[in-house]
């Protein structure tokens, strides 16, 4: 970060002398404020912020003023909130190099405003990771809200980025955490189910061979068919209830099996995918199928003991 | 950079626990195939009606061939009645061991033994099987028959109303099908 900061060392001095010489009106509140965050007292300094604006309402459209404004809030969301996920400096900086480079027609800061923009995404971006990698399902909205400003910001700075790669694996991590939420507390829970198989096929719609979301959905819908009759079907329920609960599940088992056909070509070595579609067309009664992958099960459990 | 290798970190946390939480193994679903058949050989027990002579004492369903079914009856519908008699369960590994029941379910692997089991079995026995097709047997009075994939019964309504069972209307209804 002393990148940033010998630039806008260069850009305080700059912007302190274009202030002096090119602004109609002057105004003494924002030098003040030059020189609150040129000594770090950086919270004073945005506190003072709203005051500049409201003796120089023309700062508004000063994208000098609104780069060091960014520049305030950034040395808060460094130094004194410790880079917290989601901290609300972060957003106020953001805002704040957004505007500069919005009012910024001569594109004196538009290099840096971009830099710090795509700086703050990879942020946005890591903290929407670190909520997935840590199952954190109390802040799954959180992830969201993160990502999309990670790719709000990036698409700023980097107008042709491709989101391909990461939507597939962000729109699976999310997947997931619905997954883990519904599994947590199926009965209550089903109304996860949805929103968890729309995400794992939204990763899908990118790159239809994903392999995670492929075998999640898989396994999904054949424990789905699974729990229909072990967990929900009621041993004294009437027949007409049997047979149309009988119904979903075949329903939720035939779902299953493209899912995991798909991820067998892909990996028809991993036993896990064998012994699924095994299972499957157990539940489905096509035995000669069943008989079938139990043999490649047994053939890959016996070369895995070799 | 530091971006990218913490979504490879994310994903390989993620098919690790995912692969590792694979609920599909073969027993899961044999033991819902259990459940299913249990579930209908109780509304068999419910919906036919026995001549009053059989009618009292314990209600005896008979297995023969599937320890896993029994198991999966006498763990699920342990303690449960129909009308005023009480359900109890027995196991039969041979067709010496079958005795005085109520019903008796044969599994589909002991197909073959039909008509020698057939021979031990008193009037009072409901006969369920799991024969590819109901019309080709004379001795079945409901058979179990997979059809696209779903837990299916036919009914021969002469042969069990031969023996003077009396076929309740709801199993008429929702038989596959009926000779």
């Amino acid at each position: 970060m002393s990148f940033f900061k010998n630039i806008l060392s260069t850009v305080l001095i700059l912007g302190v002398f274009s202030n002096m010489l090119s602004q109609s009106t002057y105004c003494p509140e924002k030098m003040l404020l030059l020189q609150k965050y040129k000594s770090k007292a950086y919270e004073n300094a945005r506190e003072y912020i709203d005051t500049v604006l409201s003796q120089c309402p023309d700062q508004n459209q000063d994208p000098y003023f609104w780069h060091v404004c960014g520049f305030i809030n950034k040395d808060i969301f460094e130094f004194i909130e410790n880079k917290e996920p989601g901290a609300v400096s972060m957003a106020n900086a953001t805002d704040c190099f957004i505007k500069s480079l919005n009012l910024d027609v001569e594109k004196k800061y538009f290099d840096l405003n971009n830099k710090l923009l795509d700086y703050f995404s990879t942020f946005y971006y890591n903290d929407a990771v670190k909520i997935l990698q840590k199952f954190d399902v109390k802040n799954q909205d959180n992830a969201i809200a993160y990502y999309n400003s990670f790719k709000k910001l990036k698409r700023i700075a980097h107008p042709d980025y491709d989101f391909s790669d990461k939507e597939v694996d962000f729109y699976f991590g999310i997947g997931m955490l619905y997954k883990m939420r519904y599994e947590k507390d199926k009965a209550n829970n089903k109304s996860l189910l949805d929103s968890c198989i729309n995400y794992f096929n939204k990763s899908l719609a990118i790159d239809p061979h994903q392999y995670s979301s492929n075998y999640n959905i898989g396994i999904l819908y054949h424990n789905l068919g699974v729990d229909i009759i072990m967990e929900e079907l009621d041993i004294d329920a009437d027949l007409e209830m049997v047979i149309l609960m009988q119904e979903q599940a075949v329903e939720y088992f035939s779902k299953s099996l493209p899912y995991l056909k798909k991820v067998y070509q892909m990996k028809p070595q991993e036993v896990s995918i064998v012994q699924g579609i095994a299972a499957v067309y157990y539940s489905l009664n096509d035995m000669e199928k069943h008989v079938e992958y139990m043999n490649l099960l047994k053939e890959l459990e016996s070369k895995s003991g070799e | 950079m530091s971006s990218r290798l913490k979504i490879s970190f994310l994903l390989g946390i993620i098919i690790f626990l995912s692969s590792s939480s694979i609920v599909s193994q073969p027993d899961v679903n044999k033991e819902s195939r259990m459940k299913l058949q249990g579930i209908y050989l109780y509304s068999f027990a419910k919906n036919v009606y026995w001549p009053s002579a059989y009618s009292t004492g314990d209600f005896t369903i008979g297995i023969y061939g599937s320890k896993d079914l029994f198991d999966q009856l006498n763990t699920n519908f342990k303690g449960k009645m129909t009308g005023s008699q009480k359900i109890v369960f027995d196991f039969y590994e041979s067709t010496s061991d079958i005795s005085d029941c109520h019903m008796l379910f044969i599994a589909k692997e002991e197909t073959s033994t039909i008509s020698k089991v057939k021979k031990v079995l008193d009037e009072k026995t409901l006969l369920v099987t799991e024969l590819k097709d109901i019309s080709n047997s004379s001795s079945s009075m409901i058979n179990f028959v997979y059809v696209q994939s779903r837990l299916k019964f036919q009914l021969n309504k002469s042969e069990a109303e031969k023996n003077n069972f009396k076929i309740g209307q709801t199993l008429t209804k929702l038989a596959y099908s009926t000779i």
